[in-house]
C-alpha cells in the first residue's frame, strides 16, 4: 500500500468507519511508515481539537425567544385564516348572486304594465335578446326598466357588491403589508 | 440532535398538532443548542446564526403536519437545519459577510455561558474565533458537514442523509474540509 491509497484511509481510521480489510493494510502500512503514523498523531490531534471547539453556547434566553415567535406566527395565521375564510364567504356570496338569473322584478313590469298590459304580458314572455330588441324600439321604457333584463342585474346591486370586494381587497392588502412591516421588524431586532 | 427518538416524542408531537405551545417551547429546549451550534458555524455571526436558528424552528413549527411521525424528530429538524443554513448563505450577500468576517469580534459573542475563569474564556474565544475563520474559508457544503460530524458526532451516512448527498460525496467533502482546517489551525494543534 502506498502512502497515496492510506492516506483517504486514515480519515476513515479516525472516523471509525473502515472495512475489515482495509484496516488491516493500513495496519501493515502504518507499522513500516513513520511518515503515515505521523499524520494519523496530527490527524487525531485535529479531530480532539474541532470536537472541543464546535459546539457553541446559545445566547441565554434564545429558546424563550424561539419559543415566543412561534406562539405570534400561530396567532397571525389563525387571524389570517379568520380573514380569508370571511374573504372566500363573501366573495362566493358575491359570484352566486352575480351569477344567479334574475326574474323580472315587481318594479320592471309595472313600468311596462303602465305601457299596456298586452305589451307587459308580450314583453314578460320574450327571450332576453327579443326584449332587448323590444326597450330599443320602445321610447316609453325607461332605463330602471333595462336594469331589470332578464340574465341582469340591478346597477346599484353591482355597485354594493364591487364596493364590498374592493373594501375586502383593501383590508387584505392592509394586513399583508402590516405582517410584512412587523415581521421585517421582528428580524431586525 | 441525536437520532434515538425522545422518550415522550410521540405525546409531544402530538400536543404540537394541537396546538400546545409548551410542547414545542419543549423541542425547542432539547434542540436549540445544537441548531444554533450549526447555524453560527455556518454564518460566523451570532446575530445571524440567531435568526438562523428561530428560521429553523419557525419551519419546523408550520411543517408539524407534515411530519412524518413514524421518524424521530432529530433528523428530520436537522434535515431542515440543513437546508436553511445553505440557502441562507446562498441568498446573503457575500461582499458584507466577508466585510464583517474579517473584524474583530467582541469577547463576549464568543463567552459560553456559565464559563467562571477569564483567562480560560479569553483562551476559548481565541480558539473559537480561529476556527470560525478557518471554517469560513472552506465552500458551505465542506463546512456544513464538518460541522455536523463535530457538533452532533455523526456518521458520514447521517450526515449524507440530512445533507441529501450521496455518502461518498459527504466523505470527500470531509477528507477535504480536514485537510484545510489542519493547514490552517496548524499553530493550534
Amino acid at each position: 500500500m502506498s502512502c497515496e491509497q492510506a492516506l483517504p484511509l486514515l480519515y476513515d481510521l479516525a472516523d471509525g468507519d473502515i472495512e475489515r480489510d482495509n484496516a488491516v493494510w493500513l495496519a501493515l502500512h502504518l507499522a513500516a511508515c513513520r511518515d503515515c503514523a505521523d499524520e494519523l498523531a496530527e490527524l487525531r490531534k485535529t479531530e480532539a481539537f474541532l470536537s472541543s471547539e464546535m459546539a457553541v453556547a446559545p445566547p441565554s434566553g434564545l429558546a424563550r425567544r424561539i419559543a415566543q415567535s412561534a406562539e405570534l406566527a400561530q396567532r397571525s395565521r389563525r387571524r389570517d385564516s379568520l380573514w380569508l375564510g370571511l374573504a372566500a364567504l363573501v366573495a362566493a356570496a358575491c359570484l352566486i348572486v352575480l351569477l344567479a338569473p334574475v326574474s323580472g322584478p315587481p318594479a320592471a313590469l309595472t313600468v311596462l304594465w303602465e305601457q299596456g298590459a298586452s305589451a307587459a304580458h308580450f314583453f314578460a314572455t320574450l327571450p332576453s335578446s327579443g326584449a332587448q330588441a323590444l326597450i330599443e324600439r320602445a321610447p316609453g321604457l325607461t332605463e330602471k326598466a333595462a336594469d331589470f333584463l332578464p340574465g341582469g342585474v340591478s346597477k346599484k346591486l353591482t355597485s354594493i357588491l364591487v364596493a364590498m370586494i374592493a373594501v375586502q381587497l383593501l383590508g387584505s392588502v392592509w394586513l399583508l403589508t402590516f405582517k410584512n412591516s412587523r415581521q421585517r421588524a421582528g428580524n431586525g431586532s | 440532535m441525536t437520532v434515538e427518538r425522545l422518550p415522550d416524542e410521540d405525546a409531544i408531537v402530538e400536543r404540537i398538532l394541537e396546538g400546545d405551545r409548551e410542547a414545542f417551547a419543549a423541542v425547542v429546549s432539547r434542540y436549540h443548542r445544537v441548531v444554533f451550534s450549526v447555524a453560527y458555524r455556518m454564518t460566523g455571526s451570532r446575530a445571524e446564526a440567531e435568526d438562523l436558528c428561530q428560521e429553523v424552528f419557525l419551519r419546523a413549527f408550520r411543517s408539524f403536519h407534515r411530519f412524518d411521525r413514524r421518524m424521530p424528530l432529530g433528523p428530520w429538524l436537522r434535515k431542515i437545519t440543513c437546508n436553511q443554513a445553505l440557502n441562507h448563505l446562498r441568498h446573503r450577500n457575500i461582499e458584507r459577510r466577508i466585510l464583517i468576517e474579517q473584524t474583530v469580534r467582541p469577547l463576549e459573542e464568543e463567552v459560553p455561558d456559565g464559563a467562571q475563569d477569564h483567562e480560560q474564556l479569553l483562551l476559548q474565544s481565541e480558539r473559537s474565533g480561529r476556527l470560525q475563520r478557518a471554517l469560513d474559508i472552506l465552500p458551505p457544503p465542506q463546512r456544513l458537514a464538518v460541522t455536523l460530524k463535530y457538533v452532533e458526532d455523526l456518521t458520514t451516512t447521517e450526515i449524507a442523509a440530512a445533507m441529501e448527498a450521496p455518502v461518498n460525496t459527504v466523505k470527500t467533502w470531509l477528507l477535504r474540509a480536514r485537510e484545510r482546517l489542519r493547514q490552517e489551525l496548524a499553530d493550534e494543534l
